[in-house]
């Protein structure tokens, strides 16, 4: 195994060009790519994370490519491919790291089989693991970073990859993804994480990325017991405060989130019940980042 | 549907989770997971528990509930019999 950030970066560019499999735990994803832009942010947001010497046997294969045609000479395009048709548009090519985070997002939400899939932030703290569910752009991801700058473990920023029989979560630790005004939120909490330069102009409006700090990658294979589950909501007019969600409402909502619920039949069914019924479910309302940290903080003590 | 003997269009395949604020049923039949408020979830275990007429449906949850029989319960009790059976939860039969 080699770490991405300590290879010359040349080399790396020569691997990827070839295809190259990273361990993105739990997952080893095969690579390939002859885009620069994506050879330098994979030096920077992956650079705690190892480059698997002997190749193996991926779980997901991803190409991002420039798009043929007119498109080599003016506003040339990314495209990724997963084995056949790209379940996605092509952004323009200095995009090419965000396509590469959406297409292994859809692979790990479409080609997972053996964990029940939720849309959320997993963080913890001495051991004690808070599921943040929430679609995207509803300030999981913010609330993620935030808590890791503060010393908080980065189990997932995505997803929650919970066995249905044991609930322990297994850690994915991946660039954090912060859109829009999160990316100054963040910079001005944490001035010392590492982010990627910002990608103006997407669908989503501003995207960065936060590095996984090497803590992060090291204990991925350690897997987390949830404690509790907290459904953020910023709101800036409201004081900051915890609520109980009633049982059968939380049911609802974190069957929401899941990207592959239905497919578990009755084994998903008693998981969420189980997860819903032996933890507390919560609605943290917040102005600002100080105070969803402080009751982050509370639920987690 | 008046005359009609009320069961479940799968029996044995529910299963049930139930809480204060309403309940969430999976019905391995079809896959799918619905959520019943306090009223509809009592319906559906009633029936669940043996099949009946509207018309005893009506009558058993009136003296459950403590009220006289009247429009409105039947109201209720039909809507909830039509989305019963909108999500393959019941069938009914002569």
């Amino acid at each position: 195994m080699t770490r991405i950030g300590v290879m010359d970066p040349g080399a790396l560019s020569r691997r990827l060009a070839a295809g190259a499999v990273l361990s993105v735990p739990p997952f080893a994803v095969r690579l390939q790519t002859p885009l620069a832009v994506l050879h330098r942010s994979m030096h920077m947001l992956y650079g705690e994370f190892d480059l698997l010497d002997d190749g193996g046997v991926p779980d997901f294969v991803i190409r991002v490519s420039g798009t043929g045609g007119l498109r080599r000479f003016a506003r040339r395009q990314a495209m990724a491919f997963i084995d056949t048709p790209p379940p996605y548009t092509p952004l323009p090519e200095r995009m090419a790291p965000i396509m590469f985070e959406q297409a292994l997002n859809w692979c790990v939400a479409t080609r997972t089989f053996t964990h029940l899939i939720l849309h959320a932030a997993v963080v913890a703290k001495n051991g004690r693991a808070v599921i943040v569910p929430g679609q995207s752009g509803q300030g999981k991801s913010t609330l993620c970073a935030a808590l890791v700058a503060r010393g908080w473990r980065h189990v997932s920023d995505e997803f929650a990859l919970m066995d249905p029989a044991s609930l322990a979560i297994t850690a994915h630790p991946r660039p954090i993804s912060l859109k829009n005004r999160s990316l100054e939120v963040v910079a001005a909490w944490a001035p010392d994480l590492r982010q990627s330069p910002a990608y103006e102009g997407t669908p989503k409006g501003t995207i960065a990325y936060v590095r996984p700090s090497r803590d992060a990658v090291d204990a991925a294979p350690e897997p987390v017991t949830p404690v509790a589950v907290v459904f953020p909501r910023f709101d800036p007019a409201q004081a900051p405060g915890l609520d109980p969600m009633g049982k059968a409402a939380a049911f609802i909502a974190l069957t929401a989130c899941s990207v592959n619920y239905r497919e578990f039949g009755a084994a998903g069914f008693d998981a969420i019940g189980r997860l819903v019924d032996g933890h507390p479910v919560l609605s943290a309302t917040y102005p600002d980042t100080e105070s969803a940290v402080a009751l982050l903080e509370q639920v987690a003590a | 549907m008046d005359g009609h003997t009320l069961r479940l269009a799968a029996p044995g395949f529910l299963e049930w989770r139930v809480w204060d604020d309403g309940c969430v049923v999976f019905n391995a039949a079809t896959g799918q997971t619905h959520y019943l408020d306090n009223f509809t979830s009592y319906l559906l275990r009633l029936i669940e528990a043996a099949p009946l007429t509207v018309d005893d449906l009506t009558e058993t949850v009136s003296v459950g509930l403590g009220r006289e029989r009247s429009a409105q319960i039947e109201a209720q009790i039909a809507g909830a019999l039509r989305n019963f059976e909108t999500l393959a939860l019941l069938e009914s039969a002569r």
